[in-house]
């Protein structure tokens, strides 16, 4: 009967406690941020760098500093965005760094005031077309965008335009850039240029064009055969390639979209130094080393060879880009993009 | 009578009452205020935005059109299954009848992900037929709403199979007997006896699950994302999630009272249904129904009902673990392509899939316990006191539950985005919120199975404890605690469960440690990593079925299936 009457009492003390630590004010962080000291303590990363990678780059990250606990909240990149935001309206931005696909959305951050200025010990490593000029954001990983086509599709593309070809009427697939950061940048890039324009999407879609979620979904769909040509990252082929899936890429004649992926640190983050020290860490020339490793990102720095089979940051032919025009027409494209794919 | 001491008595109810408000009243409130907001003042500008862009129109549309679809078929389809079982001397009755509710076991947003792997546009059976016919084309794409139809209906007809197969049973066999006895053969009383008098409960049990699939969000979440194919449920998903724009929010409110409305109509429907005394009515266990003789069709019969299991529940499990062990998505399952390893990537390399499966057991048991707790107190209140207002409290204690999940988890984001004044504590993005909306969400269950307990405890064996000294309290937990123990215990794995499996309040309020089990796996499949996805939710539906064999053992078979 004791036993059963402490039991009653501890189920009760568990509810309280519950109670009590659903109310608790969080402990304040801890430590005197004056010591510029030791890289420690807890950081967050919102980053649109797909899960698998994202993982890796964690627990790499974490070998490496093991005062550090980095967590990551992976998802799109306008998800990213929107959750910012909502924390913003809440009055806190929990991130201190953000990691995702494209320079545009940087420079509406820049407006917003929301990053950190800081120059990375490594800075001058950089190519220029790899860092912001104003110092508040620096290329992580270079991405591209290309054309990637099922080992089967007869006959390969070669180029944009090739994606036009009737031969594939009904299998081609583009991400979404209402979703993708990077198909955004595409999208943009194409329109603008001279002989393709907003005609050129018309054209696709008249060709059975899919738009497609996200980049991921659509690396499966055409390794899978569902689609035979789809625009995509160069990484993401490289990265199953030498699982055996049945998923191959080429440079397009005319040339990629080329898209420096930029990291920041958040203005108002709680640990600077933490934030600080994994930023250097991802430009340095051991990090990246390991993004090549565990992303088959073509590095951002001239001094570390790039992954087996991909071409090094200048022998890329790529297409020119404006990303304050990305930026500035963001509404404009994806309302144009609507008209012609639906939402 | 009762007259409560003002003291142990009194505190204890007052602090249900003021946990309720915390709980449910204030993230309503909350909802419903800041969707009449615009710009900081009082306005109807977020319903008009709400209504009259045109993709939000189109996603009521949608949700209307398929829930009533799939309605529709899953009320044919449980009703006959249940005839079949009730009615019939179908060989195997007894089996059929757990085999044909087992789809209740698999959360309906796996259901869809399974699905995906058989009729997707590369799905096993698409692809045997395009090997087969030689065609490009496959054989029919489960994307978008007819897929969507396709899976509310197979995971929602045991809902109407379990309701009308209950109605049968306790439908008294008198008049079914007399029609027989004036002459009438067995196939015109089923059609001018029983089918008239089965009419309400059917309609109750069709009700019931056009509310479930209009709340629904895993499922045209997982098929209708990829064809840009939205219903109300995922278009307020996608406004919270993905738009950057300063007003969303509020929007997404206003999106959220009309999904509500529209909820609620259905609960209004279905209660108008269930207060037909036919289903009320329980008649003593001794009688025999009608039994038809099925002669030789009850082989074909046989294999039919056979077939709905194997359609049901074999075929996507099966499906959904031939993806998990596959090598490389997309590569046909051969011996040579079959390997452990995305268990093993998702289970050692993947931090947010082991916290989740961590996670969602923690709040599952959290949740189930202190509404155990709590349902106690509330339920003795509408049960046993006569203190004002108690009915009040049974609405509002029923409400997160009836209200759909998406509409519950926005209330919460809009009643803890900013920090509790005073302590300076922001619920948002921790833990806690998950849990007080889990709590909220489930508290129905153990109310009203604490209430049912209750209301078989007669009044005076309190008062004879009452009346030898006993505090309110004391008696309170030595007489009535002890006596609706079962009906507590009960009440837990009823909770237990639907926690475990949870995604469309999760996939909402979740953050970065804070994941549940249904969120990586949807958040894999989002983000295309299907094999890993795959991998992940077998990992879950071996989690949940192991917890419903425990609550099998626990409750004695009383629970689970």
């Amino acid at each position: 009967m004791n036993k059963i009457k402490s039991a009653r009492l501890l189920v009760l003390a568990v509810l309280v406690l519950f109670v009590l630590a659903a109310c608790a004010p969080t402990p304040a962080p801890s430590g005197p941020a004056a010591a510029p000291a030791e890289a420690k303590g807890k950081i967050t990363l919102y980053t649109s760098v797909p899960q698998p990678i994202a993982d890796k780059i964690q627990s790499d990250f974490q070998a490496k500093f093991p005062g550090i606990t980095l967590d990551i909240f992976r998802s799109g990149t306008s998800e990213v965005v929107a959750k910012m935001m909502t924390e913003k309206t809440g009055g806190e931005i929990i991130a201190d760094l953000v990691w995702v696909a494209e320079p545009s959305t940087y420079e509406d951050f820049k407006a917003q005031d929301l990053l950190l200025k800081y120059t990375p010990t490594e800075a001058s490593a950089l190519p220029d077309e790899m860092k912001d000029k104003d110092g508040y954001y620096y290329a992580g990983r270079l991405i591209n965008m290309v054309i990637a086509y099922n080992t089967a599709t007869e006959p390969q593309p070669k180029s944009w335009k090739d994606v036009l070809n009737p031969a594939y009427k009904g299998k081609i697939g583009f991400p979404s850039p209402l979703n993708s950061g990077a198909a955004e940048g595409a999208v943009k890039t194409l329109a603008d240029l001279s002989g393709f324009g907003w005609k050129y999407f018309e054209d696709l879609k008249a060709n059975g064009g899919k738009q497609v979620q996200n980049n991921s979904t659509l690396r499966d769909q055409i390794a899978s055969g569902e689609f035979k040509v789809g625009v995509l990252l160069d990484y993401m082929i490289r990265e199953v390639k030498p699982k055996g899936a049945k998923i191959e890429y080429v440079w397009p004649e005319e040339g990629a979209v080329f898209i420096p992926s930029p990291i920041a640190i958040v203005k108002t983050t709680k640990n600077p130094v933490a934030a600080k020290a994994f930023l250097d860490f991802i430009i340095s020339k051991p990090g990246q080393e390991t993004m090549v490793k565990l992303g088959y990102f073509i590095p951002v720095r001239a001094d570390v060879t790039p992954p087996e089979g991909a071409p090094s940051l200048d022998k890329i032919k790529r297409l020119p880009t404006d990303w304050k025009a990305v930026t500035r027409d963001r509404q404009a494209t994806k309302d144009k993009w609507t008209a012609v794919f639906g939402q | 009578m009762k007259r409560l001491r003002i003291n142990s008595g009194q505190v204890a109810l007052t602090l249900a009452v003021l946990l309720l408000i915390f709980l449910v009243v204030y993230p309503l409130a909350q909802l419903v205020f800041q969707s009449f907001q615009f710009n900081q003042s009082w306005s109807l500008q977020n319903y008009y935005t709400a209504i009259t862009t045109e993709s939000n129109l189109l996603a009521l549309r949608h949700s209307l059109e398929i829930s009533l679809t799939a309605m529709l078929g899953a009320t044919v389809l449980g009703a006959f299954l249940a005839w079949l079982v009730a009615r019939t001397d179908l060989p195997g009755r007894g089996a059929l009848r757990t085999a044909l509710v087992l789809p209740f076991l698999i959360p309906p947003f796996i259901g869809a992900l399974a699905w995906l792997q058989i009729l997707g546009p590369v799905g096993y059976l698409n692809k045997l037929y395009m090997a087969l016919s030689g065609s490009s084309e496959p054989f029919w794409n489960i994307y978008g709403p007819d897929g969507i139809i396709l899976v509310m209906m197979l995971h929602e007809y045991p809902t109407v199979f379990i309701t009308v197969l209950g109605g049968l049973e306790r439908m008294n066999p008198e008049l079914e007997e007399a029609a027989q006895i004036s002459g009438a053969r067995i196939f015109r009383v089923m059609r001018d006896v029983t089918l008239p008098l089965m009419l309400p409960t059917i309609a109750a049990g069709a009700l019931l699950v056009f509310i479930t699939n209009i709340a629904n969000f895993g499922v045209p979440a997982v098929l209708g994302f990829s064809e840009n194919y939205y219903v109300l449920t995922t278009q307020i998903y996608n406004a919270v999630t993905k738009s950057a724009q300063p007003n969303s929010l509020n929007i997404a409110a206003a999106m959220s009272i009309l999904l509500g409305l529209v909820s609620a109509l259905g609960i209004l429907l279905q209660r108008f249904y269930l207060s037909g005394k036919e289903f009320a009515v329980i008649s003593g266990k001794s009688m025999q129904p009608n039994v038809v003789r099925l002669g030789v069709h009850r082989y074909w019969l046989l294999a039919v009902a056979l077939a709905i299991v194997l359609v049901t529940t074999v075929a996507p499990l099966v499906a959904i673990l031939l993806t998990a062990l596959v090598r490389a998505y997309g590569l046909p399952p051969l011996p040579e392509n079959l390997t452990f390893q995305n268990f093993y990537d998702v289970l050692m390399l993947n931090e947010a899939a082991r916290r989740g499966i961590v996670n969602s057991i923690g709040l599952a048991v959290a949740a189930a316990t202190i509404i155990s707790i709590l349902s106690a107190f509330i339920a003795y209140i509408i049960v046993k006191t006569k203190m004002r207002g108690r009915a009040l409290l049974d609405f509002i204690s029923n409400a997160p539950y009836t209200l759909p999940g998406t509409v519950v988890a926005l209330a919460m984001i809009l009643a803890w985005l900013k920090p509790i004044p005073l302590i300076d504590f922001r619920l948002y993005n921790t833990i806690w919120i998950l849990l007080i909306a889990y709590v909220a969400r489930y508290l129905a269950f153990g109310v009203r199975t604490a209430a049912g307990s209750l209301a078989q405890v007669h009044a005076s064996l309190e008062e004879a404890a009452r009346v030898s000294g006993a505090g309110w309290l004391q008696a309170f937990r030595d007489i009535v605690v002890p006596l609706i123990r079962p009906g507590l215990f009960a009440g837990w794995f009823l909770v237990f469960i639907p926690s475990l499996r949870e995604l469309t309040i999760s996939a909402l309020l979740w953050s970065t440690r804070n994941e549940t089990i249904g969120v990586v796996v949807f958040n894999l499949q989002q983000s295309g990593n299907t094999s890993a996805s795959a991998a992940l939710a077998v990992i879950m539906i071996i989690v949940l079925l192991l917890a419903n064999v425990l609550t099998r053992r626990l409750t004695g078979g009383k629970l689970g299936y």
